[in-house]
């Protein structure tokens, strides 16, 4: 009796696993499943480079790298806005040279220079307290305009930007292109943080997937 | 006396039909160690090849396979991969351990001990074939989104298309799940995949798909320009790279961590043209290239009459059958340094306001669901980024059942060994009395 269910289980098993469907020609969607209550909504109607997030308009290939750059300056309100020629003479002075990283600049005067760290290529602190720091930063990849702006909007408990608020900031040229200038205030969240400090202000400009061709 | 009841026996077995002497086979000992011996063969192998290959591929060829293909000292052998062999043992073990043992009830040891190893192997089976795993991001709240919570876990390993409509609002109705089983055919020499769905207004040919186009610094390095994808047309009379939007795509040799490797894929769409007729000329065609999460979706868009529709290539998604939200994130470093030291994350499951705190090795249990804290992000962040915290979820059926197949095993093994003891004890006892009666 084992014997014959044994040789029966054998055989239907073999003709199964022969008749299995293996790339078929038309293959009905079988799995569906209802959108997450709080997955974000996703953006609709981009072209193929928005999608992707293809800001350059140099050719995608092997050989090229994007590299984003930043430089911020985050504070109480009065100090960054006191500060404010100091980060504008700053950002004058900074430049590509010689060295690893290849960057040189100037400190302003009233400025203390902090070690710099694997992200933080330039770092300081200023004011009563060293309330107040700003860095510039050069991030590999490092994202598209909207995510960055929104990525500091978030820092300052500010809701999401759009895309055309994004598109809309003013230019201001930086290194060696045209970056975005970004100014906000609100309550700012710092690294580890739990409480918000109340009366922030963030300046910086934001110049996001420089395309960098590499050697070849 | 003792040749003659020998030759009968050879006679008997030379006259076996062919189908006792599979049942034979299959219920044997010889059996038994050829699989206990493959089964050693290939834990080493795939083991070792974990080094060179990646965590998931080496799983995938080894423990996960019904054959492979080993090179083993310059002689290349088909041997049977573990999915196999555990299938086997199942079968070996049923036959000969169950079926075919004598029944004897006043020694029960060894069937149960049997039934144990049956049962982590099925065990085996089910969390191969039912267990969901993915990851869950939530965000530190800040008062202004939700992305603190959520309801969706995301596969770092597995691919899936989804067909998403919308309503008048642009708001998502329902998605249709073309799942990395479905798509496996597709990436065959850039062979296409046609799929549909009675709900579904178009038919939808996935071809050309790639399982990675970056490289190991996320670069999308197998993407190129319609004039690139050109020059290579005509640099190799073999090469045919399709361009969809004004770019192309190429593979790129898979990288070890799986996580890491991004797919792509042409896609045409069909309009219905009758019951179950589709149009021959396509009314829309994009290259999807792969994403997911901290990303937001960003699908490629299209209308079919009034309807609007998206097709995205994404990380294929559970959605729970609950959601968490994330109270809050720490993160302590070390001294000096942006490596952290250690994590956490105080969750709360929304719909009972359930409270936890998820760390190293205290995971939540759940419904059926085990939230461990896997890492978090984003990479480099620096001083008031908004941090997120990333939690294996793992829902698998059959989670407990090798421990109660262990302790069946233990239980069977025990009766088994105490009635050796006993009989051993009464035997010597037996035997020192007959001394003790002869002096």
């Amino acid at each position: 009796m084992f014997v014959r269910l044994f040789n029966l289980t054998v055989i239907l098993g073999l003709l199964g696993f022969v008749s299995c469907d293996r790339g078929g020609e038309v293959v009905e969607i079988k799995d569906s499943r209802a959108p997450g209550r709080f997955a974000p909504d996703p953006e609709l109607g981009l072209s193929f480079r928005d999608r992707v997030g293809i800001t350059s308009t140099s050719n995608p290939s092997s050989e090229s790298s994007k590299v984003s750059f930043f430089v911020k300056m985050i504070g109480p309100k009065d100090l960054i806005e006191d500060q404010k020629g100091n980060f504008e003479a700053f950002c004058k002075t900074l430049k590509v040279g010689e060295g690893n990283p290849p960057f040189e600049w100037t400190k302003p005067e009233e400025w203390n220079a902090v070690e710099g760290t694997a992200m933080r290529i330039a770092n300081f602190n200023f004011g009563p307290e060293k309330k107040g720091e700003c860095y510039f930063t050069v991030l590999p990849g490092g994202g598209e305009l909207l995510a960055n702006l929104n990525r500091w909007r978030s820092q300052m408990g500010l809701p999401d930007a759009t895309r055309e608020d994004a598109s809309a900031l003013p230019p201001r040229q930086f290194l060696f292109g045209e970056g975005k200038y970004v100014e906000i205030e609100g309550s700012y969240r710092g690294f580890g943080a739990s409480d918000a400090k109340e009366g922030y202000k963030m300046i910086g400009i934001i110049m996001p997937e420089l395309q960098i061709g590499l050697p070849k | 006396m003792k040749e003659a009841e020998t030759e009968v026996r050879e006679v008997a077995a030379k006259q076996k039909p062919v189908h006792s002497k599979v049942y034979d086979f299959f219920s044997g000992y010889l059996l038994a160690v050829i699989l206990l011996t493959f089964l050693l063969a290939l834990t080493y192998f795939g083991t070792m090849a974990q080094v060179e290959m990646g965590l998931y591929e080496a799983s995938d060829k080894y423990f996960e396979s019904i054959f492979l293909v080993e090179k083993i000292a310059g002689v290349t052998f088909l041997l049977p991969g573990v999915y196999l062999v555990s299938a086997l043992l199942f079968l070996n073990l049923t036959l000969g351990g169950i079926v075919r043992a004598r029944k004897n009830w006043r020694r029960p040891g060894m069937l149960i001990a049997h039934g144990g190893i049956l049962y982590i192997l099925v065990a085996g089976f089910v969390a191969f074939h039912y267990t969901k795993e993915g990851n869950m991001l939530l965000y530190e709240p800040n008062g202004s989104d939700k992305r603190h919570q959520s309801d969706e876990i995301y596969s770092l390993i597995n691919w899936s298309i989804e067909v998403t409509k919308y309503d008048p609002d642009g708001k998502r109705e329902f998605i249709h799940v073309i799942g990395p089983d479905q798509l496996s055919g597709s990436w065959k020499g850039g062979q296409g995949r046609s799929f549909r769905h009675s709900e579904i207004p178009f038919a939808l040919k996935v071809s050309g798909y790639e399982k990675n186009i970056a490289n190991g610094k996320g670069q999308l390095a197998g993407l190129m320009s319609a004039k690139t994808a050109e020059i290579k047309n005509k640099e190799d009379d073999k090469k045919t790279i399709r361009v969809v939007e004004g770019y192309g795509i190429e593979s790129v040799p898979t990288n070890k961590t799986m996580e890491f490797n991004l797919p792509a894929a042409y896609i045409d769409i069909y309009p219905r043209a009758g019951d179950d007729k589709y149009g021959s000329e396509e009314i829309a065609s994009a290259l999807l290239i792969g994403s997911g999460p901290p990303f937001p979706p960003k699908p490629f868009t299209f209308s079919v009459g009034d309807e609007q529709w998206s097709v995205d290539l994404t990380r294929h998604r559970y959605t729970l059958p609950f959601a968490i939200e994330l109270e809050n994130f720490q993160k302590e470093d070390h001294p000096g340094t942006m490596r952290a030291r250690e994590y956490s994350s105080d969750v709360i499951k929304i719909d009972t306001g359930r409270k936890v705190h998820i760390s190293m090795n205290k995971p939540m249990r759940d419904a059926g669901y085990t939230l461990y804290q896997a890492s978090w992000g984003p990479e480099g962040a620096g001083p008031g980024d908004r941090l997120y915290t990333s939690l294996a979820v793992s829902h698998n059926p059959a989670d407990q059942w090798p421990k109660y197949g262990t302790y069946v095993i233990a239980i069977g093994m025990t009766i088994h060994f105490v009635q050796k003891l006993f009989s051993y004890l009464k035997r010597a006892n037996r035997s020192r009395r007959r001394e003790e009666g002869s002096q």
